[in-house]
């Protein structure tokens, strides 16, 4: 009787801690989805959270500021957005090239915490690729 | 000449491949020859496979561009190195490779477990030529390495840059023996589930397999880890990238599988999990290989491939994971199961780490594939951060880290003694100890959660060595004169390799800790003869110069480095353009201050000035010393003679 009791237990705590995971996964999960926008979905975002975009460099837009960091805007052939960034950009970074920054919307202007570019000759972020192929 | 041969040799091995299964099966009922004609197509796979991956690194060796794969990845100025190994940096390469160890594996179990009972090796045969043959049938009609191309030109694109570095030579292998060694132990569980009566001690003969896996899928993730943090630039170990996460899958289940086995081989008991594991571990591997090369996935890690080869990886997939877990769950052969049940005995802990090693799968497997399924349902394109895993992952951990270095100390099937207690008391104090010494060292007043987890890395050290103190260390009076080796000696290995082990984890988690919660970092432009302070340390820019490589040039950004007015070594992060395509890779500088690293990489160069990012990252060389202990650990396993793991 005592072994059946003692894996009654077991079988109790085991599925108190399942519905805890789960729980801690579900809030965890919602607090930080990332959602990605095109420069002709602005529109559409009332985002106050961490989210990413992604275009081409339009060319002769990347500018360097006094407090050493950078503004450029980048264009899916519809829309635009224009980025603030702070920091080192990557190699692959060119104008005429798709990026993707992470970042959040201030007002017009998108702050920037990452950017990533393409990492070989060939290489489009599929997001990227998608929204130009259908402009 | 060579696209003729090869694509012979893979057509070839398809044939034997065939023949190995029909062998397996049709001659059921004599056995002797079904052993020997499924076992001879069984070493034959390996061998054709063997030489049509040796061809292909020939046609990479001698530049044969008018092979598509070989013109794609390699240039007539890549180093020899690359050239080699650039053969498993592309997709049709690295299937090939992917194949090979397959096969390797087959030949290896063919070979040498020669105790086999012959109804197991056939099967086993059958389910791994099974594997062997979907795969081959996807590289000849969908990936083929041997395409012709007419006419032939002069130069090919030579290999990702990113790629043309140290790590491209020992991280994919290794990888790839990790993820492909589950196959065989696949195979293995199969086999069993396949014979209609118990068979006692089968967990003996997976052993080896299951620990050469873990270790080799280990060496790959640090190694992979180590990499990237030089090489992609901002000093970063693991970014829960999906292809990373890839990675971590079957290495979570390979982990709860080597405690399932061992409780399975001590005691008999956990045999259903120990199938499962084996089962998962294996669908992970194919899942894995499904994201990096579908392209459903964006990362940096991925293989850039067209959709239609995803759906047939999924396919294959499907069928190996469902129709193993059809048999899984229709197995009913188990002994029935008679002991005491106690909540402090190793049996009950290691089962505790299989609910925590589960719900630590679901949780990155979700967080992973969690955008492919919105995407699918909504169209939303999204991506899961960090942060998500680093939040689920850590209350996981926590448990882990505090009950992973009791449970290998709690008796199998008795209650728990005096002797366990008094050892568990004295490690907890000495641990307290340490963590209050830390806590007043590192942080005085100021509360830092980062000294708690700290504390569980040490937690885990600490028990780890006092278990491989003598016995008897109580009650050794300690002289120089009765100092007393052979208590040493006495150690076996089994206990020695899981404490290293063990103690490396604890040590991995203490470097990731403090790399992370104590990282210093500048990001700033720093002119030429500028001065920039870092803590306690000075770092002057003071001029640029020139290396020439064999297909590219180092700028060379030079840096003195001074540690309260001593002089450390000078750092030369760079800038590496390839002369032939005009791509640029940024090569970190990096410094080893005892167990911490000094990290500079630049951004933007002009004349005069250049953007430098400059990071002191405490003891974050623990993480992959600890890493290298635990692949230590089971090297040690490994080669020990007194467990006979190797004597059949």
């Amino acid at each position: 009787m005592r072994k059946n009791i003692k894996r009654v237990y077991l079988l109790l705590a085991s599925f108190l801690m399942s519905a805890l995971a789960v729980a801690l996964i579900l809030i965890a999960l919602d607090d930080n989805i990332i959602y990605f926008y095109s420069p002709s979905e602005v529109d559409q975002i009332d985002n106050k959270n961490l989210i990413r975009v992604g275009g081409l460099v339009k060319n002769d837009s990347l500018q360097r500021l006094d407090d050493n960091s950078v503004k450029f805007i980048i264009t899916d052939n519809i829309g635009e957005i224009q980025i603030f960034y702070k920091g080192i950009l990557p190699d692959l970074f060119r104008e005429g090239q798709g990026v993707i920054a992470e970042g959040k919307f201030n007002g017009d202007e998108f702050l920037a915490n990452i950017i990533m570019a393409k990492h070989d000759e060939n290489y489009m972020p599929k997001e990227v690729y998608e929204n130009i192929r259908n402009n | 000449m060579i696209a003729f041969i090869g694509n012979l040799l893979l057509w070839a091995a398809i044939l034997c491949c065939i023949l190995s299964i029909a062998y397996s099966r049709i001659y059921s009922k004599n056995p002797i020859r079904s052993i020997r004609y499924s076992s001879l197509f069984g070493v034959s796979q390996f061998l054709i496979i063997l030489f049509s991956y040796i061809l292909l690194t020939y046609a990479f060796i001698i530049s044969d561009f008018s092979i598509v794969t070989v013109w794609k990845n390699s240039e007539l100025d890549m180093p020899l190195v690359y050239k080699i190994t650039g053969v498993w940096g592309n997709h049709e390469g690295s299937m090939l490779l992917w194949i090979l160890i397959l096969c390797l594996f087959g030949f290896l179990v063919i070979v040498f477990d020669t105790k086999l009972p012959r109804n197991i090796l056939r099967n086993i045969i059958f389910v791994q030529s099974t594997i062997t043959l979907s795969f081959l049938m996807f590289v000849v009609f969908t990936s083929n390495p041997f395409i012709l191309q007419n006419p032939i030109p002069q130069d090919g694109f030579g290999l990702n840059t990113l790629l043309q570095d140290p790590g491209l030579i020992i991280h994919p292998p290794l990888l790839y023996i990790g993820y492909v060694g589950y196959s065989v132990i696949y195979s293995f569980a199969i086999a069993i589930m396949l014979e209609k009566q118990h068979i006692d001690g089968w967990g003996k003969w997976i052993e080896k397999w299951v620990y050469i896996s873990w270790g080799s899928l280990t060496a790959g993730i640090c190694i992979g880890s180590w990499w990237a943090y030089y090489e992609l630039g901002w000093g970063g170990w693991w970014f829960w990238d999906p292809v990373e996460n890839a990675s971590l899958l079957p290495w979570i289940t390979g982990t709860a599988l080597i405690h399932s086995l061992i409780h399975f081989n001590s005691n008999g008991r956990h045999q259903s999990w120990t199938l499962l594991l084996a089962i998962l571990s294996f669908s992970f591997s194919l899942l894995g290989t499904f994201l990096v090369r579908s392209g459903v996935l964006t990362s940096v890690h991925s293989f850039a491939s067209d959709p239609s080869r995803g759906l047939w990886i999924l396919i294959i997939m499907s069928v190996f994971i469902i129709c193993s877990l059809i048999l899984f769950f229709s197995y009913s052969e188990r002994k029935l199961d008679k002991s005491d049940f106690i909540l402090f005995s190793r049996g009950t802990f290691i089962q505790i780490n299989n609910y925590l090693m589960m719900t630590s799968c679901i949780v990155v497997l979700l967080g992973t594939i969690y955008p492919l399924i919105l995407d699918a349902l909504k169209g939303d394109i999204i991506t899961v951060g960090p942060q998500y895993f680093n939040l689920v992952m850590t209350p996981i951990l926590i448990l882990v880290a505090i009950l992973m270095p009791i449970g290998p100390n709690l008796p199998w099937n008795d209650r728990i003694n005096d002797f366990i207690l008094k050892k568990l008391f004295i490690s907890i104090v000495l641990t307290l100890s340490m963590i209050v010494l830390l806590q007043i060292i590192v942080e005085g007043k100021s509360f830092n959660l980062a000294v708690f987890f700290i504390g569980l890395g040490i937690w885990i050290i600490v028990i780890s060595i006092i278990d491989l103190l003598p016995r008897n260390i109580d009650r050794i009076s300690f002289s120089l004169s009765n100092f007393d080796l052979q208590a040493f000696k006495k150690i076996n290995s089994p206990r020695l390799s899981s404490r290293v082990i063990h103690a490396g984890f604890g040590l991995m988690i203490i470097g990731i800790v403090a790399a992370s919660a104590y990282a210093e970092n500048k990001d700033t432009r720093i002119n030429l003869g500028q001065e920039i302070q870092l803590n306690k340390f000075t770092i002057k820019y003071i001029g640029v110069s020139a290396e020439i490589g064999e297909n590219y040039d180092d700028l060379v950004m030079n840096f003195e480095i001074y540690e309260e007015g001593k002089k450390l070594e000078k750092m030369q992060p760079r800038k590496r353009i390839f002369r032939k395509s005009g791509d640029i890779t940024t090569e970190a500088a990096i410094n080893r201050y005892f167990f911490d690293h000094i990290f500079v990489t630049v951004g933007e160069i002009d004349a005069d000035y250049i953007y430098a990012s400059i990071s002191h990252k405490p003891l974050v060389r623990l993480i992959w010393l600890g890493g290298f202990l635990m692949v230590f650990g089971i090297v040690i396993r490994l080669i020990n003679y007194k467990t006979k793991l190797f004597r059949d």
